[in-house]
């Protein structure tokens, strides 16, 4: 217990430390500046086609949806290129054996890195959100969801729902960032983490191992389809919690999120998850850090 | 129970492939000392140093930080410890005053003015608010001591901190080790491959080659091992004269001769003066004559046959 105790305040220190030097570092700053530019941008753009285009989002969450949906996908390339290099940092800095002389572990260094993707996931997504609705809001108002005046869902149902999905969906996409985190714990140079962890992403993305439907998400004549980073065309795994909470915008209440496609996207996540960590908690335990 | 020594080093061995670089090596460092570790370069001294912090596993043997097993008790053994391996190692796109206190924060947290009075102690305050990456390589070294001496360690590691400075870089890390020392209150493991540069400020010091241990001992016991070498200085068109004298009376050969210098071994200090009394009473004035302690460098010479990789 004591020791367990221990671990967990060792990783905070370092997930701490993380923070505080990533929060200063240009290449990070740069690619969540980036992802913010892209969620404003593309959200002022898809108000602007919806209006030429004469369809109207039934509501600002609606609207708020439709624009994560597309937007997650894009922006997650980049925070994946970010978690690339959060093992590279230190290894290339050489700053890992300074670290490492301190009263921390090899496995709570990794264990730390898990965390800070797992952190840097949750506020790439957060900020889709926060944009996503903070336009819905502005261009169609969010109150309580209605119809002819009747009241379907309140307000703070509709968003709990979606802080369900969010949840859901950031364990998809933690799979993903597991295997940056793998790549990186593996890699001296940053350009070298990021090259390899770019191909793995794009390889493993086309052969359909990776989870999230890495593509673009783009509608036409109504019908919305997936524009695959990859040109393999292999069955994709859609991005199934947004998948959904597709028709609550409508109307239709969501029952029960314990279904089998996210009980299959759980289960194929987490042997992802397992995976990676096994694969590069050989690699921090083995390797020899000094070059 | 005497308390245990900061470190004891048993029968360390370590092979990278089929480069034997640390073969048998045993050391230990008594509290309050400042312990030289010297070599040559590719000696072995930072894998030695790796194993002794537990960044790199040995092959065979232990390692023991004020009794604790480096691999067994990690945590207790290392938070004794303030260390810099083979060069300082920092964030380039933080300041030195952040870098020190993320580091710090490793292990529970640093008060920024024990941040701002390590660096004002290497003479770093003034650039405290600027960012690493524009440092030369002196005060990169500089701030790495002071990461080092950051959480006012029992055992400070240092791993050839005078690598890439000047000589006027080298007096200073060299004096503030001095002061370290005169503070009694930290143990300092220095390792260098300027043999000449460390002896001066060193109470024992550990002579490696190829990875194993050539000698070992106080700076005496190495430098005093072969008491009863002196030099003796006279006229410069005297020399032949007074080798003359010294075979005639003493029936010692000089062991080198140039022109007014002759190396000679007599038995102790009353032969040393016995030689000076006979020289002026033969009617040769004595310009000097001292019993010559050896370099380190020669010690290393002597212990390997080897003059090179020495500078
Ligand atoms: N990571 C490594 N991989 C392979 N060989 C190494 C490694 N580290 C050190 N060596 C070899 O071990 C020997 C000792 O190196 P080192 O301990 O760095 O010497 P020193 O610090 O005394 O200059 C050298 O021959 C070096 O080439
Ligand atoms: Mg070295």
């Amino acid at each position: 217990m004591t020791t367990l105790l221990g671990f967990v305040r060792t990783v905070a220190r370092l997930v701490r430390a993380d923070v505080t030097k990533l929060s200063r570092y240009w290449v990070v700053v740069s690619g969540f500046v980036a992802i913010a530019i892209l969620a404003v941008s593309g959200m002022m753009i898809f108000y602007r086609i919806e209006q030429t285009a004469n369809v109207t989002a039934d509501s600002g969450y609606d609207f708020a949806l439709s624009v994560v949906n597309r937007l997650v996908d894009v922006s997650m390339p980049i925070v994946y290129v970010l978690v690339c290099i959060l093992f590279a940092i230190d290894v290339s800095n050489s700053t890992v054996k300074c670290i490492l002389t301190r009263p921390v572990t090899r496995m709570e260094l990794l264990v730390s890195k898990y965390v800070t993707a797992l952190g840097m996931v949750t506020l790439n997504v957060a900020l889709l959100w926060a944009v996503a609705l903070s336009g819905g809001a502005a261009y169609y108002g969010l109150g309580d969801l209605t119809e002819n005046g009747y009241v379907i869902f309140s307000g703070g149902y509709v968003l709990g729902q979606f802080a369900l999905g969010t949840f859901f969906l950031i364990l998809g996409f933690a799979s993903v960032a597991a295997m940056g985190v793998a790549v990186s714990a593996f890699s001296s140079t940053m350009g070298g983490a990021i090259i390899i962890g770019l191909i793995f992403f794009f390889v493993l993305g086309a052969i359909s191992v990776i989870p999230a439907s890495l593509g673009l998400t783009v509608s036409s004549g109504g019908e919305s389809f997936l524009l695959s980073f990859s040109s393999l065309s292999l069955p994709k795994q859609p991005l199934v919690p947004l998948g959904v909470l597709d028709d609550l915008t409508t109307g239709v209440a969501i029952e029960s999120w314990w279904i089998p496609p996210i009980q299959r996207m759980l289960v194929v996540c987490g042997c992802h998850l397992a995976l990676f960590f096994t694969i590069s908690a050989i690699g921090v335990r083995k390797r020899d850090f000094t070059l | 129970m005497s308390p245990a020594p900061p470190v004891v080093a048993e029968h360390l061995k370590k092979r990278f492939g089929s480069v034997s670089a640390v073969e048998d090596l045993s050391l230990t460092v008594e509290e309050g000392k400042v312990y030289g570790f010297l070599g040559p370069n590719g000696a072995g001294k930072t894998t030695t140093i790796r194993m002794l912090l537990g960044l790199i596993a040995p092959d065979g043997g232990s390692v023991r930080i004020f009794g604790h097993d480096i691999r067994r008790d990690f945590k207790l053994a290392i938070r004794c410890v303030g260390a810099m391996v083979e060069g300082p190692a920092f964030y380039p796109f933080l300041t030195a005053h952040k870098n020190l206190q993320l580091f710090g924060r490793l292990s529970g947290g640093v008060p920024a003015a024990r941040v701002d009075e390590i660096l004002d102690r290497v003479g770093l305050l003034r650039r405290a608010g600027q960012k690493v990456g524009g440092f030369s390589q002196g005060m990169r070294q500089r701030l790495g001591i002071a990461l080092a001496m950051l959480e006012k360690p029992r055992l400070l590691v240092l791993d050839e901190p005078t690598n890439g400075l000047d000589p006027q870089g080298t007096r200073e890390i060299r004096e503030l080790l001095r002061q370290i020392r005169d503070e009694g209150e930290t143990t300092v493991l220095v390792s260098s491959h300027l043999l000449g540069e460390m002896e001066r400020i060193c109470d024992r010091v550990a002579v490696i080659s190829q990875g194993r241990m050539l000698r070992e001992g106080s700076l005496d016991e190495l430098l005093g091992a072969d008491d009863g070498v002196v030099e003796l200085v006279v006229e410069p068109d005297r020399t032949s004269a007074a080798a003359e004298v010294l075979t005639r009376r003493f029936q010692i050969e000089p062991r080198r001769i140039r022109r007014g210098h002759l190396e000679l071994i007599v038995d102790g200090r009353a032969g040393a003066s016995e030689v000076n009394r006979v020289l002026v009473e033969e009617g040769l004035a004595v310009h000097g004559l001292h019993s010559r302690r050896r370099s380190l460098e020669q010690v290393f010479v002597e212990l390997t046959g080897e003059v090179s990789d020495i500078q």
